[in-house]
C-alpha cells in the first residue's frame, strides 16, 4: 500500500475574519446573541434620538412662551403691564424672563404669555412668580416650559436607566455565552496557559474575534433594529426620524458589551491552574463530590444511572434552571409591564381642574353652578367629558362604622374588627364584623352620570339610591385590592348614632374603632344594597353612597360640589389644547370666585402616546423570548458533548444506543418537570409583585399617580413561559440523544482517538 | 407407526438456536484439545486522511486460545492498539474476519456488539476513560448495569478486586480525585468485574511505578489463571512481554510472531506472516 511520507503543506490561514468565516458553524450562538444586542441598541437609541427629536420640534415650533397667565381681569392685567412691560427693562441677567406677550380675549380678560430664560426654567419661574406675583390669578404653564423643565431631564434619565437595563441584559447574554465557550474550550486554554499565554493576550484574542463576529451581525442588526423601531412609530402614525448620533452610540455600546463581557469570564479563568482545566475537560469541573457511593447493584439501567448522574451534575443543573427560571419570568414581566403602562397610557387623566371657592355662595346655588358649568364646558369642541368631583365626607371624623355580614367579608382582617357586642336583632349571629374604613359618598344624578363614565363594572342601578334613602351604592375594594364581596339586596347595618370617648393618640383605625366598640353606645340603621361598583376605586377607603339628604341626615355637612375635572379627547394635539384651553378659561371667567387650574398633563401624555413605549417593552420581552433558547441550547450543548465520552465508555462496556438516547429521555423529562414547577410560581409571584407596585405601593408613596387597575391572570403569558421553560430543558437532551445515536456507529473509534 | 417426537431433544435445539442468534452461545472451536477464543483472519483497518490512505492494520491474522497470555509489542503508530480495538469489538475492519468465542463479530450489529462486549470482554484503556461524576466504586460496578450475570457472586468479587487493587480506601472518590495510577486500577477492576472470557489490556502498566506495575500484572496474571480467560496485552514494556505465552510483534500494520529471547513457541498455528 502506497504510503505517504511526507504531509502536503496547507494552505496558510486568513485574517481573523477569514478564520471567522471558515469556522462560522461554531459562532452560531454568538451571532444570533449579538444580533440580540445590536438589534435591541438600535431600537433602545433610534427611538431615544427620534423621540427627542419630534418632541423638541413640535413644541419648539408651536410655543414661544412657557409661563401664561389666562384670564386676567383689566385692573390685573395694567398691573402687570406696570410691572413688566413687554420687555425687561433692567440689566437682562437680573430679570427671569426675555419677553411678555399680551392678549385680549373677546370675553374682555386679558391673557399674558411669558417667555423665561436661563437653564434652569423652574428655577426662572419661581424667580418671576416671586417677583410679579397677580392676587387672583395663578400662573399655568406650556409645553414649552414641560418640555425644558422635566422633558428633556426625564428623557435623559429614562434613557440612562434604559440603557443600563439593556447594558446588563446584553453583558448577561453575552457573558453566560462565553462562559460556556470557555468550558467547551477549557482544555485548549490549559494548553495555551501552559505554554505561556498571559490573561492579556488570551484576552484580547476573546475581544478580537467577537468583535469582527459583531461586524458580522452589525447591518443585519441596525435593519432589523430600524424595521422594528419604524413599525413601532408607524403604530402611531409617525416616521421614523433617523439619527447618526444613535448609530454611533449602537457602535459604541457594542464595543462596551463585548471588551465587558468576555473580561469577568476570562479573568477566572486566568486565575485557575492550568492542571485543573486539563482536568476539567470531561465535565469532572462540574460533577459534586459525594460523600459516600450508591451501591448500584439491581439499579435499573438506565433510569437509575442517569437520576444519579443528574444529582451528580447539580452545580451546573441548578445553574441551567435558574436561566430556565429567570428568562420567563422576564418576559412575562415585560409584557405585564407593557401592560400596566399601557392601561394607565389609556386612563384618563384630567387636563383642567376648575374649582370654586365656596365662600358666598349658598350650597344649592354652588351645585346649580357647577353643574351648569360643566354642561357648557362639556360642549367644547375637543373635551371629552366633564366630570364633577365625587363628594366625599370621611366615618372616622363622626365615630361611625358598618357592621358587615360574614358572607360580605372576603379576606378583610386588615380592615375589620370583631363585633360581639348584643345586638336587637334576630339575625345578631350574622353581624360580627365591623369596619370604619370608609367614607360617605354624597350621590345625585350628576354623581351617578360620572360614575358611570368612569366605572365599566357596576352590578344593580346606581339610580336606586336616588328613590330610597335607605339604599346605597357601595364599592369592594381598598388600594386597589378587593377586600369585600357584596351584591344587590346584601344588607349592612350603619351605626348612625354615637356617643363614645375620643380616640385622640391613636392612629389606626382599626385600634380606633376597637376602643370606639369598647366604651361607646351605638344605634344602628340598615341599608340594603342597590348597587355595587366592583372595579376597583379610589385609594384608601370604600364608598358608601347614598341621597343628598341622606348624606347631610347621616354627616351633618353639606353636599356642595366645588370642582370638576375636564378631560381633552385622546387624540388631540397642541392646537386642540390650546383651543379648549381658551375656551375653558373662557367659560369659567363667567363665574364669581371660579378658577382653571391647568394640570399640565397633556404634553406628557402626548409625547408619550407618540413614543410607543409598550410597544418597545414588547420588543424586549420577545428578546427574552430569543435569549432563553439561546443559552439552554448553547449550554446544553456543550455539557451533553462532553457526556458523549462517557456514552461511549457505557457502549464499550455494554449499553446499547438506545438505553443511551432513554437516558437522555430521562435527563430532558426531568429538568424540564423541574423547570416547570420553579417557572410557573416564579412568574406569578412577580406578576403579581409587579401589579401591587404599580396599583398600590408606588401610588402610596407619592411615586406615581393613582390609577386604578384590575389585576388580569396572565394565561397566554404564563402559557409561552411554561411552554419554553419546558421546550428549553427538554428538547437539549433529547436532540443530543438523538444525534449521538445517529452518528454512534463510529462513536467508539474517536473515543480511542482520544477526541 | 410414527416416530415419537422428543420433545426434550426439540427444546433444546430451540434454545441453543436462540442461543447463537443472541452470540450467547460458546461455539468456540477446539483445536488440538484447545479452545480458540479469538481468531483474526487477514484483517485489514485503513483511514482516510484527505487524499492519502493510512494502513493502520494490513493482514493480521491472529488466534488465542483460551486461558493463554499473548503480547502485542511494537513502535508507537505501528497499529498494535488499533488491533486490539478491532479484536475487542471497539472498532470494525474494512476486511477480514475476526471470530470471538466461535461468533463473527461483523455479523453482529451495534447493539448486538455492545451485549456482546459487556458479557464476555473485558477492556482496560490506556487513558482509563473512568465516568467523571461517578466514584470510583460506581465505576467499577458500571458493567453489572448492563450485563448483570447471576452466576457471580458480586459482592464477593468485588472485594477480592477491591483488597487486590488495594483501591480499599479510596472507592468514594471521584476520578478527579484519584491519581493516575489509581485511576488505572480502578480500570482494571472494572474490566475484570464481570468475569471476562477475554482481557483485552492496552499499555495497562503505562502510568505505574515498577512496584504496581509488577503487582497488576500480577493480578492480571492471577485472574487470568482463576478465571481461565485470556490475556490479549499491548505493551512496550519487554519486561511483560517476556511473561507472555506468545508475543507478537506489529510493525508498519503488520502482524508477526516475535519469539527472540522468548520462551516457548506453541505448537500449532502461530499467526502472523509466515
Amino acid at each position: 500500500m502506497k504510503q505517504h511520507l511526507e504531509t502536503k503543506p496547507r494552505k496558510a490561514k486568513r485574517g481573523l475574519l477569514g478564520t471567522l468565516l471558515r469556522d462560522l458553524p461554531s459562532h452560531v450562538a454568538f451571532l444570533i446573541a449579538l444580533a440580540i444586542i445590536q438589534t435591541l441598541y438600535t431600537v433602545l437609541f433610534f427611538s431615544a434620538a427620534h423621540d427627542v427629536y419630534l418632541t423638541h420640534k413640535t413644541v419648539t415650533h408651536s410655543y414661544d412662551y412657557e409661563l401664561e397667565l389666562r384670564a386676567m381681569t383689566q385692573p390685573q392685567y395694567i398691573e402687570l403691564y406696570n410691572e413688566c412691560g413687554t420687555e425687561p427693562t433692567a440689566a437682562p441677567e437680573t430679570e427671569p424672563y426675555r419677553a411678555i406677550r399680551y392678549e385680549k380675549m373677546p370675553d374682555g380678560s386679558y391673557n399674558a404669555y411669558i417667555t423665561l430664560k436661563g437653564a434652569s426654567t423652574r428655577q426662572a419661574a419661581a424667580r418671576f412668580w416671586e417677583e410679579y406675583s397677580i392676587e387672583g390669578i395663578t400662573p399655568g404653564y406650556s409645553p414649552l416650559y414641560d418640555y425644558r423643565a422635566e422633558y428633556l431631564p426625564d428623557i435623559f434619565a429614562f434613557l440612562v436607566c434604559s440603557t443600563l437595563a439593556v447594558l446588563a441584559l446584553s453583558l448577561f447574554l453575552l457573558m453566560q455565552l462565553y462562559r460556556m465557550r470557555l468550558d467547551r474550550d477549557t482544555f485548549d486554554y490549559a494548553i495555551y496557559m501552559t505554554c505561556g499565554a498571559t490573561y492579556r493576550r488570551l484576552y484580547w484574542r476573546s475581544c478580537r474575534e467577537l468583535l469582527a463576529l459583531s461586524l458580522l451581525t452589525l447591518l443585519p442588526s441596525l435593519a432589523i433594529g430600524t424595521s422594528i423601531t419604524i413599525a413601532l412609530y408607524a403604530a402611531r402614525g409617525v416616521a421614523l426620524h433617523y439619527s447618526l448620533v444613535a448609530l454611533l452610540l449602537v457602535l459604541l455600546f457594542t464595543l462596551l458589551t463585548v471588551l465587558a463581557a468576555v473580561r469577568i469570564p476570562m479573568h477566572r479563568l486566568s486565575k485557575r491552574p492550568p492542571i485543573e482545566l486539563l482536568r476539567a475537560r470531561d465535565n469532572s469541573n462540574h460533577a459534586s463530590s459525594p460523600r459516600r457511593s450508591r451501591r448500584i447493584f439491581g439499579a435499573v439501567f438506565p433510569r437509575d444511572l442517569e437520576i444519579l448522574s443528574l444529582w451528580r451534575y447539580r452545580r451546573y443543573l441548578i445553574g441551567l434552571m435558574a436561566s430556565a427560571v429567570l428568562l420567563p419570568t422576564l418576559f412575562t414581566t415585560a409584557l405585564t409591564l407593557a401592560d400596566i403602562y399601557e392601561k394607565r397610557q389609556a386612563s384618563p387623566a384630567p387636563d383642567f381642574t376648575v374649582t370654586f371657592t365656596p365662600e358666598a355662595t349658598n350650597a344649592e346655588m354652588l351645585n346649580q353652578n357647577t353643574a351648569a358649568l360643566a354642561q357648557s364646558i362639556t360642549q367644547i369642541e375637543g373635551v371629552s367629558m366633564c366630570l364633577p368631583d365625587q363628594i366625599l365626607y370621611p366615618a372616622t371624623s363622626l365615630c361611625h362604622h358598618i357592621l358587615l355580614n360574614k358572607a360580605n367579608t372576603d379576606g378583610a382582617a386588615s380592615m375589620t374588627v370583631y363585633y360581639n357586642r348584643p345586638l336587637n336583632r334576630a339575625d345578631a349571629d350574622l353581624w360580627h364584623t365591623a369596619t370604619n374604613v370608609y367614607n360617605y359618598m354624597a350621590l345625585d344624578e350628576a354623581a351617578i352620570a360620572a360614575l358611570q363614565q368612569q366605572y365599566t363594572n357596576i352590578e344593580g342601578d346606581l339610580s336606586s339610591v336616588l328613590r330610597d334613602d335607605k339604599t346605597i351604592v357601595i364599592t369592594e375594594s381598598v388600594n386597589s385590592t378587593k377586600m369585600f364581596d357584596f351584591s344587590p339586596g346584601d344588607k349592612v347595618l350603619i351605626a348612625t348614632t354615637a356617643e363614645t370617648a375620643s380616640a385622640d393618640g391613636l392612629f389606626d383605625l382599626k385600634q380606633i374603632l376597637m376602643q370606639q366598640l369598647d366604651s361607646g353606645t351605638f344605634g344602628y340603621e340598615e341599608y340594603t344594597v342597590g348597587a355595587v361598583i366592583h372595579d376597583v376605586t379610589s385609594s384608601e377607603r370604600l364608598a358608601v353612597g347614598v341621597s343628598f339628604q341622606e348624606y347631610q341626615r347621616i354627616t351633618q355637612q353639606s353636599a356642595v360640589r366645588t370642582s370638576m375635572n375636564v378631560y381633552l379627547q385622546k387624540d388631540a394635539d397642541f392646537d386642540t389644547w390650546d383651543h379648549v384651553s381658551d375656551a375653558v378659561y373662557a367659560a369659567a371667567y363667567g363665574y364669581y370666585n371660579c378658577h382653571v387650574t391647568n394640570n399640565d398633563v397633556f404634553f406628557d401624555r402626548y409625547t408619550t402616546s407618540l413614543g410607543n413605549l409598550e410597544g418597545r417593552l414588547r420588543v424586549l420581552a420577545a428578546s427574552f423570548l430569543l435569549m432563553m433558547p439561546l443559552i439552554m441550547f448553547f449550554s446544553q450543548r456543550v455539557f451533553y458533548r462532553k457526556r458523549e465520552k462517557e456514552w461511549d465508555m457505557l457502549r464499550s462496556l455494554g449499553a446499547t444506543r438506545d438505553q443511551i438516547l432513554k437516558s437522555n429521555l430521562i435527563s430532558g423529562l426531568l429538568t424540564s418537570g423541574v423547570a416547570l414547577i420553579l417557572t410557573i410560581p416564579c412568574v406569578l409571584i412577580c406578576d403579581r409583585l409587579l401589579f401591587s407596585l404599580f396599583n398600590r405601593y408606588l401610588p402610596a408613596g407619592g411615586f406615581i399617580t393613582t390609577v386604578v387597575l384590575r389585576y388580569e391572570f396572565p394565561w397566554v403569558a404564563l402559557a409561552i413561559a411554561a411552554l419554553l421553560a419546558i421546550t428549553c430543558s427538554f428538547l437539549p437532551p433529547l436532540l443530543a440523544g438523538l444525534r449521538y445515536r445517529t452518528r454512534g456507529k463510529h462513536r467508539t473509534v474517536s473515543l480511542m482517538a482520544g477526541e | 407407526m410414527y416416530p415419537k417426537k422428543d420433545k426434550k431433544a426439540e427444546e433444546a435445539r430451540r434454545i441453543m438456536q436462540q442461543a447463537i442468534e443472541n452470540h450467547t452461545a460458546d461455539l468456540a472451536p477446539v483445536i488440538d484439545g484447545r479452545k480458540v477464543i479469538l481468531e483474526t483472519t487477514d484483517v485489514i483497518r485503513q483511514y482516510n486522511q484527505y487524499d492519502e490512505v493510512v494502513t493502520a492494520v494490513n493482514r493480521a491474522n491472529l488466534r488465542v486460545f483460551m486461558g493463554e497470555f499473548v503480547a502485542i509489542v511494537g513502535a508507537s503508530g505501528s497499529g498494535k492498539s488499533t488491533l486490539l480495538h478491532l479484536c475487542a469489538g471497539l472498532d470494525r475492519p474494512q476486511a477480514g474476519s475476526i471470530v470471538v468465542r466461535g461468533h463473527r463479530l461483523e455479523d453482529m450489529d451495534e447493539d448486538a456488539l455492545a451485549k456482546f462486549r459487556g458479557s464476555y470482554l473485558g477492556m482496560i484503556f490506556q487513558s482509563h476513560h473512568l465516568i467523571p461524576h461517578l466514584t470510583a466504586l460506581e465505576n467499577i460496578l458500571v458493567p453489572t448495569l448492563m450485563c448483570s450475570r447471576s452466576e457471580i457472586s458480586y459482592d464477593q468479587h468485588l472485594k477480592v478486586l477491591v483488597a487486590s487493587l488495594d483501591l480499599a480506601d479510596r472507592l468514594h472518590h471521584l476520578p478527579s480525585e484519584l491519581s493516575g495510577g489509581q485511576q488505572q486500577r480502578v480500570a482494571i477492576a472494572r474490566a475484570l468485574i464481570n468475569r471476562p472470557q477475554i482481557l483485552f489490556a492496552d499499555e495497562p502498566t503505562g502510568n505505574l511505578d515498577k512496584a504496581n506495575a509488577e503487582d497488576v500484572l500480577q493480578l492480571l496474571l492471577d485472574t487470568r489463571a482463576e478465571l481461565g480467560c485470556a490475556l490479549v496485552m499491548v505493551t512496550h514494556d519487554l519486561s511483560i512481554a517476556a511473561r507472555a505465552d506468545r508475543v507478537f510483534k506489529m510493525e508498519a500494520g503488520r502482524l508477526r510472531l516475535w519469539n527472540n529471547r522468548l520462551d516457548g513457541i506453541l505448537p500449532g498455528y502461530e499467526g502472523g506472516e509466515e
